[in-house]
């Protein structure tokens, strides 16, 4: 497992600079710079002169690129044109939140994505198969951006049962310890239902056709011609087979909710990465857009890493180094 | 905001018709009941802050904020010309007017209790001016001289020259608290922990900000005017538009300041909870003509299309009629605008005239004219951002159409845009300029000028801008500023578009507020909940939450 790991860690070194190369000169060749949006009638020009080179920016491309990259092998992303302090404190300040909505989504697309498509293959044929599977195709061709709006619109405008932005109410921190919790968690649900539900219903899908093909293999009339229960031959045999595809998507969609959680943290104002890198791009936040780039690289190998690692958990197959049977 | 607000961009000192002249303004006129301390404002805003360090803050966000925690020496009234008491008292020129003094107010502390002194004053003009700090409005200090502390409670700037802004440009930079950045090297300035956690003078003191979702501020009881009325500020950073009409019209906004887009007018007016604030913008839409494109030479094109233009019909049908139809460049809001300035009609049969009389005919009959075997057909470039410019580009199209020209809208991304409008590569364009408080026409008419890339050069335009500015005499200024804008309205650079109304949403209980060109938050000390209507219990200073330190 060590040898494992040293390996992909190896690995990434060229992935991860190789992303981040190509994201610097993908951004410098963009027209524009962080100081276009002062050109202005009122503003002189001298004063922009003498902010690009404040901000390094008189530089040649390849300068740059030489300088960035020192600094950056060095642990310091620099500072953010745009915001006007450390990156390494604005990521502090989004990445924790982008995490916190990205994993209650995870949980909400695996835990409802298996469990529906489960009953669906198990119930197949059935009324609340043919329901499920509706309900899947409907929620799956849905823009996320339109039902976090529907979502609003419902739950926050007509009903007013859900906050409709931010973390935590206004009168937050006048809140008795238990309400604050509670409070957390209302404005965590519309935000994480809406950022998983495509992904719920394609992992209900996989789950469905997963499980229908494994309940047809031998070894499972096997079990239960051995008179194992049908719970033990579901749950144990036949589900954790058919889990190993759904493996693999959880290794595809650990980045996804990074980036993918861009247009819900916009619009249900969630001070997350992915709302950060937008911005920055617009902004021409050089630095901030490496950094962040370079985080959510980061997320892909992991995200790729965790599944590989999670393989051997399910599929005792897949076992290299420790070899138990 | 104040900061902002005046170099906003292209300076003067604007008589604003505010208060009356106003035109469609839902001014709130009386207040009900009796003004109260307590509850909480929730504001809504689209970006979150930049820094809350004056001196390098861009974003007029920002300085909506800090505005209210930073306060200047005296506070300029909505005209741009007039000042009231702010942290002075007063001010006074010297027998030859080259020197103005300001006696501050004693007893004035800083947040941390700190005295204020004039030698703040003086230490911030320092930090305004240094390269390091490379303060986008340096240059409204260029005047300035000398910055002297007379004594702790007087401050005295000397001039190079009599001008009209002297009082304006003192004022511009706000003061800042020498006892706390007075050691810090100039370079580190800007990330030193009261950037984020500042430390003023004005009526709200700073609480906290947590990064892309909230800043609180609550009232400084020990404010030298007197405690400010609401208990508590949140500025929440709802960024989708959508959103924050939702919120403002369940109540869990209060105020969602610069409504935009227009298409949400109709629905908070009909709203009986709300009150809009309305009034002419500081900022103007234009259709620029590039003079070298061979199309637009012939001034007579220029004027023609002007002519074919239904503004009105745009400020009725894209704005919702909160705007008026432009005219000239100095807007409404700067003293030297001259009203008798009419814009351009609307005729389409004159710009066919004018048309034909330049040589453009349709003589093949496909209903789009022709001379000496070119098209008129070309291009219209603006910013994809920018949902209204892009409907007018295509609400145009179709009135050229109708006398025989062809227009192609072009959207770009905005970074790309400016840079083909600065290299003058486009033909046409839909633009705005946002207009700060001082008379000024060289940076967008000026020969030779970065912004001029209409290539406006005639020659007797580029002769009265330059006497205009060093006109001291008001009257006399005045009509130089009309005769070149004249010209400029005759030579047709720019079709003028709209003058576009800032429009701001606020919770009907919140009495006393005075919007204006000034900015929406202008008195918003003066602003109260009467008792029996407030929704927050809030206290003062019952949960200090510090960032960063500071307090």
């Amino acid at each position: 497992m060590t040898g494992f790991i040293i390996k992909r860690t190896l690995q990434a070194i060229p992935i991860l600079l190789g992303a981040s190369t190509l994201i610097f000169l993908l951004m410098h060749a963009a027209p524009g710079d962080p100081t276009s949006m002062y050109l202005r009638p009122d503003i002189d020009p001298v004063v922009i002169e003498q902010m690009r080179k404040n901000l390094g920016l008189d530089q040649p491309v390849h300068v740059q690129y030489v300088r960035w990259l020192s600094s950056f092998a060095t642990g310091d992303f620099g500072y953010s044109f745009s915001q006007k302090r450390p990156i390494v404190d604005i990521i502090k300040d989004t990445l924790p939140n982008t995490m916190l909505l990205s994993g209650i989504a995870l949980l909400v697309i695996f835990a409802v994505g298996v469990v529906i498509g489960t009953i669906q293959a198990v119930r197949q044929y059935s009324w609340i198969d043919n329901v499920a599977t509706i309900g899947a195709f409907f929620f799956y061709s849905m823009p996320s951006f339109w039902f976090g709006l529907m979502l609003i619109l419902l739950l926050s405008y007509k009903l007013q049962w859900l906050p409709a932005s931010q973390m935590t109410s206004v009168n937050f921190e006048f809140l008795p310890a238990s309400e604050q919790w509670l409070d957390r968690l209302k404005h965590l649900l519309m935000p994480a239902v809406a950022l998983g539900i495509g992904g719920a219903a394609s992992v209900a899908r996989y789950m469905r056709s997963g499980m229908l093909e494994q309940v047809r293999q031998d070894y499972v009339r096997t079990a239960r011609a051995k008179g194992l229960s049908e719970r033990v031959v579901i749950f144990k045999h036949a589900m954790r087979n058919a889990l190993i595809p759904i493996i693999t998507l959880l290794g595809l969609y650990l980045p996804f909710l990074v980036g993918g959680a861009v247009l819900i943290e916009t619009i249900f104002a969630w001070p997350g990465i992915g709302r950060l890198i937008v911005t920055a791009i617009f902004q021409r936040d050089y630095p901030v857009v490496l950094a962040t780039a370079f985080v959510s690289a980061i997320v892909v190998v992991l995200g790729s890493f965790i599944a590989d690692v999670l393989y051997t958990v399910v599929d005792p197959r897949v076992r290299v180094d420790e070899g138990e049977a | 905001m104040r900061a902002n607000r005046w170099l906003a961009s292209v300076a003067g000192a604007a008589i604003l018709a505010a208060c009356g002249g106003g035109g469609e303004a839902g001014e709130q006129a009386g207040a009900e009941g009796v003004p109260a301390d307590g509850d909480m404002l929730v504001v809504g805003l689209a970006t979150d802050l930049d820094t809350m360090f004056p001196p390098t803050s861009e974003s007029v966000t920002s300085s909506d904020v800090y505005g209210n925690v930073y306060w200047y020496l005296m506070r300029s009234e909505p005209d741009f010309i007039h000042f009231r008491p702010g942290l002075a008292d007063s001010f006074s020129f010297s027998e030859d007017s080259l020197q103005v003094t300001f006696h501050i107010h004693p007893g004035v502390t800083w947040h941390d209790g700190e005295p204020f002194t004039a030698d703040d004053v003086v230490f911030a003009h320092e930090v305004c001016k240094a390269p390091e700090i490379n303060w986008s409005a340096v240059s409204w200090l260029d005047h300035i001289t000398d910055v002297e502390a007379v004594d702790s409670l007087t401050v005295r700037f000397t001039y190079d020259e009599r001008y009209m802004y002297q009082v304006v440009d003192a004022n511009v930079c706000y003061p800042l608290p020498e006892h706390i950045l007075g050691d810090v090297p100039l370079a580190e300035m800007a990330n030193h922990p009261i950037a984020r956690a500042p430390v003023g003078n004005g009526p709200f003191r700073f609480v906290s900000w947590s990064s892309g979702q909230e800043v609180v501020l609550e009232a400084n009881p020990d404010f030298v005017l007197g405690r400010p009325h609401l208990n508590r500020i949140s500025y929440r950073i709802i960024p989708d538009a959508t959103n924050l009409a939702t919120q403002i019209q369940n109540g869990d906004v209060d105020l969602f300041p610069r409504v935009t887009p227009p298409s949400l007018y109709p629905q908070f007016e009909n709203d009986p909870d709300l009150v809009m604030h309305s009034y002419p913008g500081r900022s103007y839409s234009y259709i620029a003509w590039n003079t070298q494109d061979p199309i637009f030479q012939d001034k007579r094109v220029r004027q023609a299309l002007t002519l074919a233009s239904d503004r009105q019909a745009i400020v009725d049908a894209l704005l919702y009629g909160q705007g008026r139809v432009g005219t000239q460049p100095l807007i409404s809001t700067i003293w030297a605008h001259d009203p008798t300035i009419a814009p351009w009609p609307f005729d389409p049969d004159s710009a066919k005239a004018l048309l034909e009389a330049a040589g453009w005919v349709d003589t093949d009959g496909d209903g789009i004219r022709e001379k000496d075997g070119r098209r008129l057909s070309f291009t219209m470039k603006t910013n994809n951002d920018n949902r209204l410019r892009v409907d007018i580009a295509t609400v145009l199209q179709q009135q050229y159409q109708a006398i025989g020209a062809d227009v192609q809208p072009v959207t770009l991304e905005f970074n790309t845009f400016i840079e083909q409008l600065l290299a003058k590569d486009f033909q046409s364009a839909v633009a705005g300029w946002n207009v700060g408080i001082k008379a000024e026409l060289a940076p967008t008419f000026g020969e030779g000028e970065l912004f001029n890339f209409v290539s406006a050069d005639n020659p007797e335009l580029q002769r009265l801008i330059p006497e205009a500015e060093l006109t001291r005499d008001m009257e006399a200024a005045k009509a130089l500023w009309s005769r070149a804008q004249r010209i400029i309205v005759d030579e047709a650079y720019y079709t003028f578009l709209f003058q576009l109304n800032d429009m701001h949403a606020i919770d009907s209980r919140f009495q006393n507020a005075d919007m204006n060109a000034y900015g929406w938050s202008f008195n918003i000390e003066e602003w109260y909940v009467p008792e029996g209507r407030q929704k927050y219990n809030v206290p003062v200073g019952a949960a200090p939450v510090a960032l960063g330190g500071g307090r």
